[in-house]
């Protein structure tokens, strides 16, 4: 029973395919990469030869209702369609829309602070910080989350079940207080403001044509919904090799993916699939599902308590043995997104890999003083390990090669504004 | 302060024997359950001003008048109160507002007769009134200019002697996205948007020295929206996934829904007073004394409004009474 790595090496990469190949089923096939989905003007021209109706002797230009154009997703190889939440069809002129919210600082309460403050492309939509820091100076307890296929995501932010759709997560950024993040008092506040602004009220008419209102909170949450939808990751060089381009990664990577794969590690079960994570759904999936994990990272009370406010999902649920439960997050692009944990508590992947390797994190002293590896609550799948310097570095081989550069430097999620 | 919550401590225990004591003179508000005597002191008997109008109207328009206050003090943001809470903290406002749904008025035979909420742009849809009293100035700096103290609606004709209402926004608007809501439930200073519903009360008093304040959220806490048989406490019936129906349904463990009931109050005559100062009597407001649905504040906060701390129903409340306009 002493299979290396490499003997299984093979037979996990079929699987990896095969759970492909499931997910696949159920999407409606994507298409070429080469146009930008969210260019600004993809209405604009739709049925021009039909101007001028109506409008005779105004001076304004004819009225062209043009009809929306439903986005067409450019999926990776063995990536399922996201879902949509009803009534939520992806189109290019919401996406659009959505970009130019998503990079705009006057969706902040001081005009100091966009969604990008905090997601930024080039870090995966992550901030670097240990913690966040909203617009009023407050600082956020927890870490930023990446938000590549983010759409894909059973449940939003680091442990609320309650948070399903990326329509309604926005409104915690946008109004949330405790702490503030865009600080936004008060729906009206927002619409107000963008109101007079001549690239929203094309952005916006080209999102709903046939609306009466335009300009809302919910056609503004829609499309912050809907751009961060196209936030798709999966060409970094492991898809590549996944695909079968043997040099794609490096032997040590290869090594790595299979040690992470082992049952002496244990990393799979959570961090599986597509999206490297068991917190996934998509189009068609089903059953709905949204697993969390204590994964032994404190214990301040011998009873497998977490420091407050970041106790998990026991913070939305009251219920005790929801402690320490948080999401377990998309490993692509894992490299760039330090530091790590739901409070920036890792600074760095070796160090991740010494909290699993120890089943749970030990800290000496200080208020949140405990050992995680022997919380009552801890995951039974904690199970603790040992690595080589070899290993170590296989697997943090492994991670790197999730870095999808093209996610992080693609124009279409790119800031709008300064183009 | 304590003071005020003492002698105010308003007694529901009479739930079901809707008479007054008897004594209209309101000013301490309560009535007390001693009065089982069938006669009321009588004043006012017909509540509402205005009914429609023409003969046999159906329905008389009322018209529930609240006032903010700080002891008995008027309440406004960038005042300032002494002698605030259980250590005596002068304090100055930070918010206060509240809904108010599931109204009804208390006929001299004991019935409750529901109350309408009339639809009123900004303050009142869906059945659900947003009692707002600060203005968005000074300390009150999450707030907004717009100001609500009354709430419109409709009963049958008829003679009241009392007023119940439900400090929450129902159920059913609960957990709906608030972007799609008209106000006063669109997204704003009320939505808890992390907890997917709103707050139904927020009530805030800072030390004029920090730090120290008191901070009461209320609102439906222990959501979730796991099935049971997955070992959650949500999602009736299996709970379909989102791309297969709606989002798995959300039920809270503590719905901290809270009733104010008071026996003695006549709408053309009396307001109903919401006493900030009382609902923080029992907490120390030199500290940071914070309710956001959980919290070793809740305690004191929740038991004003008449919920012990894991949101059981108490006998009795302190924060609202009612007094002679």
């Amino acid at each position: 029973m002493n299979r290396g790595p490499s003997m299984r090496l093979e037979a996990l990469r079929s699987f990896a395919r095969y759970c492909g190949v499931l997910a696949l089923c159920a999407t409606s096939l994507g298409c070429g990469k080469d146009d930008d989905p969210s260019d600004v003007n993809a209405s604009g021209g739709a049925s021009s030869g039909t101007g001028g109706r109506g409008t005779g002797g105004s001076k304004e230009p004819p009225v062209v209702v043009s009809p929306s154009t439903e986005y067409e997703w450019e999926l990776p190889e063995g990536f399922p369609t996201p879902w949509e939440p009803d009534g939520q069809l992806t189109t290019v002129e919401k996406v659009s829309l959505g970009r130019h919210l998503f990079y705009d600082k006057r969706l902040s309460r001081n005009d100091q602070t966009s969604c990008a403050t905090c997601h930024k492309q080039e870090l995966a939509f992550t901030d670097g910080l240990v913690t966040s820091v909203g617009t009023t100076g407050e600082a956020h307890p927890r870490n930023s989350m990446t938000l590549a296929n983010v759409g894909y995501a059973s449940s939003l932010t680091w442990a609320n079940p309650l948070l399903v759709e990326l329509e309604r997560q926005a409104i915690v950024p946008m109004f949330g207080e405790n702490p503030i993040e865009l600080g936004i008092k008060q729906a009206s506040d927002l619409e107000v403001k963008l109101a007079d602004d001549a690239t929203y009220q094309e952005l916006f008419e080209a999102a709903y044509p046939e609306a009466e209102e335009r300009g809302t909170l919910e056609q503004i949450v829609e499309g912050l919904g809907a751009f961060q939808r196209t936030l798709i990751s999966g060409n970094s060089p492991y898809d590549r090799w996944l695909a079968g381009d043997e040099e794609a990664i490096s032997k040590a990577a290869q090594r790595g993916y299979a040690l992470f794969n082992s049952e002496k590690m244990e990393c799979f079960h959570c961090h599986v699939g597509f999206n490297l994570t068991d917190h996934v759904h998509f189009a068609g999936k089903p059953f709905y599902d949204a697993p969390f994990h204590n994964t032994g990272l404190y214990d301040i009370d011998g009873k497998g308590a977490y420091p407050a406010p970041n106790t998990g999902v026991h913070e939305v649920t009251v219920d005790a043995s929801d402690m320490g439960r948080f999401k377990a997050p998309t490993l692509r692009n894992i490299a760039v997104t330090a530091p790590y944990m739901h409070d920036g508590s890792i600074a760095t992947l070796s160090e991740v890999l010494d909290h699993y390797a120890a089943a749970g994190r030990t800290i000496e002293s200080g208020p949140y003083a405990g050992d995680g590896s022997k919380s009552p609550l801890k995951d039974n799948l904690i199970i603790g390990f040992e690595l080589s310097e070899q290993e170590r570095a296989d697997v943090i081989a492994f991670l790197e090669s999730l870095t999808d550069e093209e996610f992080l430097t693609n124009p279409a999620f790119s800031d709008p504004w300064t183009e | 302060m304590t003071r005020y919550a003492l002698i105010t401590a308003s007694v529901i225990a009479c739930a079901f024997s809707a008479y007054s004591c008897g004594d209209d003179d309101s000013d301490n508000g309560s009535p007390n359950t001693g009065g089982t005597s069938g006669t009321t002191g009588g004043q006012g008997n017909q509540a509402g001003a205005g009914g429609e109008g023409g003969s046999g109207p159906t329905t008389q328009k009322v018209t529930l008048q609240f006032r903010a206050k700080v002891g008995d003090e008027p309440f406004a943001c960038g005042e300032t109160y002494a002698a605030q809470g259980s250590a005596d903290t002068e304090v100055t406002p930070q918010d206060f507002r509240f809904y108010v749904s599931d109204v009804r008025l208390i006929s001299k035979g004991g019935d409750e007769i529901p109350f309408v909420i009339d639809t009123r742009p900004g303050f009142q849809a869906q059945d659900v009134a947003l009692l707002d009293f600060e203005d968005g100035t000074e300390g009150c700096k999450n707030g907004n200019p717009q100001l609500n103290d009354i709430v419109t609606g409709t009963v049958p004709p008829g003679e009241y002697e009392g007023v119940v209402f439900s400090l929450s926004v129902p159920e059913e608007l609960n957990h709906e996205n608030p972007a799609t809501l008209p106000d006063p439930l669109q997204a704003g200073g009320m939505t808890w948007g992390w907890l997917y519903g709103y707050k139904f009360i927020r009530a805030e008093l800072a030390a004029t020295t920090p730090p120290g304040a008191g901070v009461f959220h209320l609102g439906s806490i222990g959501c979730d929206n796991t099935p049971e048989g997955q070992g959650g406490a949500g999602g009736e019936g299996g709970a379909p996934g989102p791309n297969n129906g709606a989002p798995p349904t959300t039920t809270c463990s503590q719905p901290n829904r809270t009733e104010i009931r008071l026996t003695s109050f006549d709408a053309p005559n009396d307001v109903i007073v919401a006493d900030i100062g009382a609902m923080m009597a029992g907490v120390d407001l030199s500290t940071e004394a914070m309710c956001h649905g959980m919290g070793a504040a809740c305690g004191p906060l929740m038991a004003t409004v008449g919920l012990d701390e894991m949101g059981g129903p108490l006998t009795t409340q302190s924060a609202f009474r009612s007094e002679a306009k």
